[in-house]
């Protein structure tokens, strides 16, 4: 299965991720937001950063775990490569661990910065048995 | 669509719409406009308490929310204030700086100085800023703006006099400003951020009325300096905060909106309220950046000419904002009321006289900076009376985009890109090469087009074109 797909948007950056499980999708979205900024196959996973997060329905937990990815990211001058994600049975609260380094100009061939995760043509959604997740980030 | 007059078009209010849709352009760049964008010039006329007309600029394209190149006035007493119709980055502006060299003076110099440029503005990615704040000092900072960093040493005090609200926004208090957003506004003072954000020299090309360019400060074949910048990490994580507190709040006030991005309470909200006071830190935050990459700007001459800023006339001409809400008297049905003017990717002009224009510039008119995309011209031109009547005092803010970022990457390496522009004889240094090519010239709409088309529906007066001789992308 593809991980994540970029799609047409004139002025910012617009992606659909998958997965067969619902934590994967959320960790595919996660790969799919970093990759906006950098070359997420020269990100080593060497640092580990954790977080909880809980909100009112599925949909909302992906939204505030990318804008909490975002905010990690920025704050913490970091990008990740990989994530482990564990969904509570409710699908209202997750714990994650996010993988990665500092940032390195000369190292991760750096693109764009996203400055936020927005709500336009959000989605989540579970179709013939795997999840979809649609996010427009701000370039 | 209708045809209202020349350049002029209105899409009629239909479904939910509480006002029609208006869109100044000419029929060649009406063409252009992707079908969204109208359909989210539309999703803006739902909002409650929005005035006369949802406003798209020529420049207008998709965007979230409402489409980049949009206008709309909301009444203060009934009507609503919705970060999305500001944008994340809370107070993009521009600022032009003029000097008393003459294009040819300059370019000799132009590898040296951008070279130079680089090593003092920190820009792109992951590029740490060089002012480390103490969460007091960004409280300050988010409460001052500007008038904070000529404080600390960053610029002139006559900077502040040609900077929109004399480079303090007032109404501003941290105290509604998260955590959240304190950090990420801590390390990031005085960067230049990517994207399309970028610093330029210019040469003026043309002069269209010499008398304003002369009270400007400009003059045929000088260079001037362009910087185009936002609020950063702070502003973005404002414009966050506040839209999902919008988004839970807005049942309590029975407001439903086409699009999640739109989120809005009425401006007497305490939510409304919450977030205006935070918008306006995410502006002086904006401000106080510009402010200390034109001190590092004038080091930067002065290091390469080995001459006094102040001696090479290294003055600013202006700085104006296009992503903010700004409470303006406009006239509606023969009465003057005071209105909540959002304005996301488009750019206040006030036309000569209204008192929101500074001291110096009431007689003309404030300077309406438009950046054109790299490698293209940039203009400086000034609002009219059909303007002020039209569209709330504004106009476009560039030359908005025709081609998405990923297209413009498929098209062209970043490295074609440079070699393209300097075999036009211009200077280009980018932070990194993905940057540079998802800002290829061919990714925009044509910005001479642009300008005529806001030219040709009476909303401006041109006053100087001026063309990059060297570029500095984030």
């Amino acid at each position: 299965m593809q991980k994540f797909v970029f799609l047409e948007h004139t002025a910012d950056a617009k992606f659909r991720a998958f997965g067969k499980t619902i934590e994967e999708c959320f960790a595919n979205s996660a790969l799919a937001m970093n990759s906006v900024e950098c070359n997420t196959k020269k990100v080593s996973a060497k640092q580990k950063l954790s977080m909880e997060i809980s909100a009112p329905n599925p949909e909302e937990l992906l939204h505030k775990f990318l804008e909490e990815t975002l905010f990690q990211m920025e704050t913490k001058e970091m990008l990740f490569s990989k994530f482990k994600i564990k969904i509570s049975k409710e699908q209202t609260s997750l714990k994650a661990e996010l993988f990665g380094e500092p940032i390195d100009k000369k190292k991760h061939e750096l693109k764009t910065l996203i400055k936020a995760v927005t709500w336009n043509n959000f989605y989540l959604k579970k179709e013939k048995g795997a999840w979809i997740a649609q996010a427009v980030c701000d370039t | 669509m209708q045809k209202i007059r020349e350049g002029v078009y209105e899409i009629p209010k239909e479904g939910e719409m509480r006002v029609p849709a208006r869109i100044y352009a000419s029929e060649k760049i009406l063409g252009k406009i992707e079908q969204e964008a109208f359909q989210q010039l539309k999703n803006s006329a739902v909002l409650p308490g929005i005035q006369k007309y949802a406003i798209g600029m020529p420049d207008m394209h998709t965007g979230y929310g409402p489409p980049i190149g949009g206008v709309g006035a909301f009444e203060k007493e009934t009507g609503v204030i919705s970060p999305g119709f500001v944008g994340f980055d809370i107070s993009c502006s521009v600022r032009l700086i003029r000097t008393n060299l003459e294009a040819k003076e300059i370019k000799p110099k132009l590898k040296e100085l951008i070279e130079v440029l680089f090593e003092l503005i920190p820009a792109g990615v992951g590029e740490k800023g060089k002012i480390r704040l103490g969460k007091d000092e960004l409280g300050e900072l988010f409460a001052s703006g500007a008038a904070y960093s000529v404080k600390k040493g960053y610029g002139w005090k006559t900077d502040l006099e040609r900077t929109e609200e004399n480079g303090k926004m007032k109404n501003a208090n941290p105290a509604k400003v998260s955590e959240k957003a304190f950090q990420r506004g801590l390390n990031q003072s005085g960067t230049l951020g990517s994207g399309n954000h970028f610093l330029e020299i210019q040469e003026v090309k043309e002069i269209f009325d010499s008398e304003t360019a002369k009270k400007f400060g400009l003059f045929k074949g000088q260079a001037v300096i362009m910087l185009h910048s936002g609020s950063r990490g702070a502003g973005h994580q404002i414009a966050t905060d506040y839209i999902d507190k919008m988004l839970q709040a807005m049942e309590k006030y029975k407001i439903k909106v086409p699009d999640r991005q739109l989120a809005c309470t009425p401006i007497n909200s305490e939510e409304g309220q919450d977030y205006l006071q935070a918008m306006n830190c995410g502006v002086n935050y904006a401000l106080a950046n510009h402010q200390a990459m034109t001190h590092w700007t004038r080091e930067g001459f002065e290091k390469v000419f080995k001459q006094k800023a102040e001696d090479l006339g290294m003055n600013v001409v202006y700085t104006v904002c296009h992503n903010i809400a700004k409470l303006e008297k406009h006239e509606i049905n023969g009465k003057q009321k005071e209105l909540l003017v959002h304005r996301k990717g488009a750019t206040r002009a006030m036309p000569a006289g209204r008192t929101e224009n500074p001291k110096v510039y009431i007689t003309t008119g404030h300077p309406v900076i438009i950046p054109g995309s790299m490698g293209t011209s940039s203009y400086v031109l000034v609002g009219t009376e059909t303007a002020l009547k039209e569209t709330f005092a504004s106009v476009c803010h560039g030359a908005g985009r025709a081609m998405s970022r990923h297209a413009a990457m498929q098209r062209k390496r970043g490295e074609e890109v440079k070699k393209e522009l300097e075999l036009k004889g211009q200077v280009v240094k980018g932070a990194s090469w993905e940057g540079l090519a998802e800002e290829a010239p061919e990714a925009y709409k044509d910005i001479d087009e642009v300008i005529a088309a806001v030219e040709l529906s009476g909303l401006c007066k041109k006053i100087s074109r001026h063309f990059p001789m060297a570029v500095m992308k984030g």
